[in-house]
């Protein structure tokens, strides 16, 4: 990402692919890629690529004769956070690291909050499901949604999303990206020819999901430090836990304030403080981090050669 | 998800460069052939040149 404009190559930085569509003038006509929890390609396809060049080039054959291009008035590069300049200069710096170097730049400066993770909202968080191949046709609007309240319904071609016009899920994650955190967001789309028009209603939280795929969540603290691989749905049933239960079992490497707390290799972590949590590890290290803060003492409860134990640990931060 | 398996109409209507961590060599033979840039200010000369627009792509490997 070295020497990337990151005011015109604004995206979501946890992606590992994402493309964009732009005139030689640094007009951009739209933006293809994003991924939600379950994968990260599932929400893709060369089908809904085409789709998005298609319009990006019927974009580009109405404009590029216009004189009308914005491209951003800044230009703010990576290597501009101080968390930069710790790296060797012919160091790699991943997408990602711009999530991790904003944090530490707002924590810095004392303006970061935990809000600042809920980025880049799908749209099923307004209750929207697109069409992966056609990525501004919805297919699905979810009873009782912000859209279904608006009006739209399956079928429906979305124009635009807070202004920005829409021709994949790319596209309608950047204009609820700009969104508030609560409040209204214009819509346009297109039903039988007719245009539409009006306002999601989004209430508080509504940017919130699961978000434990993120790399950039790794830097956050606290850590867990328990870490290990998911029991199968049998080895959980064997044991007469839930099939969505979290369960899971610590690895070989157990981290000194685990080991120091008494966990061992193999322990079977089932829960933190007598919650019942029904998710992933991945899920879980995404939650310790959102409910904990560093210096919290927590009491996990596992499983040992099948009995239960109560093992507490203070979640301290990692050495600098 | 590669350029090659693109309707050539649309590939060549695109100038294209990759950016990110990994660079892609030029990719299929022949007319429709997708040739990946790595230098984004090259692409810019060569987009305004033929009135092309920018397919630009970040690959990122964590």
């Amino acid at each position: 990402m070295r020497g990337v404009n990151l005011n015109l190559f604004d995206f979501d930085y946890d992606l590992t692919w994402i493309g964009f569509f732009l005139s030689a003038n640094e007009q951009v006509y739209g933006r293809y890629g994003g991924r939600d929890a379950s994968s990260a390609d599932g929400q893709m396809s060369l089908a809904g690529l085409r789709h998005a060049m298609a319009m990006a080039l019927t974009t580009h054959r109405r404009t590029s004769n216009a004189s009308h291009a914005i491209p951003p008035s800044s230009v703010q590069t990576v290597e501009q956070y101080p968390a930069a300049q710790r790296r060797q200069a012919d160091a790699c710096i991943h997408c990602h690291h711009v999530y991790d170097f904003r944090r530490e730049a707002l924590q810095a400066a004392a303006k970061w909050h935990l809000d600042e993770l809920w980025v880049y909202p799908l749209p099923e968080n307004v209750g929207l499901t697109l069409d992966v191949d056609e990525g501004d046709r919805v297919k699905r609007v979810a009873d009782n949604s912000p859209a279904a309240v608006a009006g739209l319904r399956t079928g429906d071609r979305l124009q635009t999303v807070n202004g920005v016009p829409t021709a994949s899920l790319a596209d309608v994650q950047y204009g609820l990206q700009r969104g508030p955190a609560q409040g209204t967001i214009p819509i346009t789309w297109i039903r039988a020819g007719k245009n539409h028009a009006n306002d999601l209603e989004v209430p508080s939280g509504w940017r919130k999901t699961d978000i434990s795929w993120r790399w950039s969540l790794r830097g956050l603290e606290p850590s867990s430090w328990v870490h290990g691989d998911d029991l199968t749905a049998e080895e959980k049933r064997n044991l007469g836990l839930g099939e969505r239960q979290l369960a899971f079992f610590q690895g070989n490497f157990v981290s000194i304030p685990a080991r120091q707390a008494g966990i061992r290799q193999n322990d079977v972590i089932i829960g933190v403080n007598g919650k019942k949590l029904d998710m992933t590890v991945q899920q879980f290290q995404a939650y310790v981090k959102l409910n904990y803060k560093l210096g919290d003492r927590v009491t996990y409860n596992l499983l040992r050669a099948g009995t239960r134990l109560d093992v507490s640990l203070t979640l301290v931060g990692r050495p600098p | 998800m590669k350029a090659r398996h693109l309707q050539p109409g649309i590939a060549s209507s695109i100038a294209l460069i990759l950016a990110g961590a990994i660079a892609t060599p030029a990719l299929g033979a022949g007319q429709n052939q997708a040739h990946w840039l790595t230098d984004y200010d090259q692409a810019r000369k060569i987009a305004r040149a033929t009135g092309k627009p920018l397919f630009i792509v970040f690959r990122c490997q964590h």
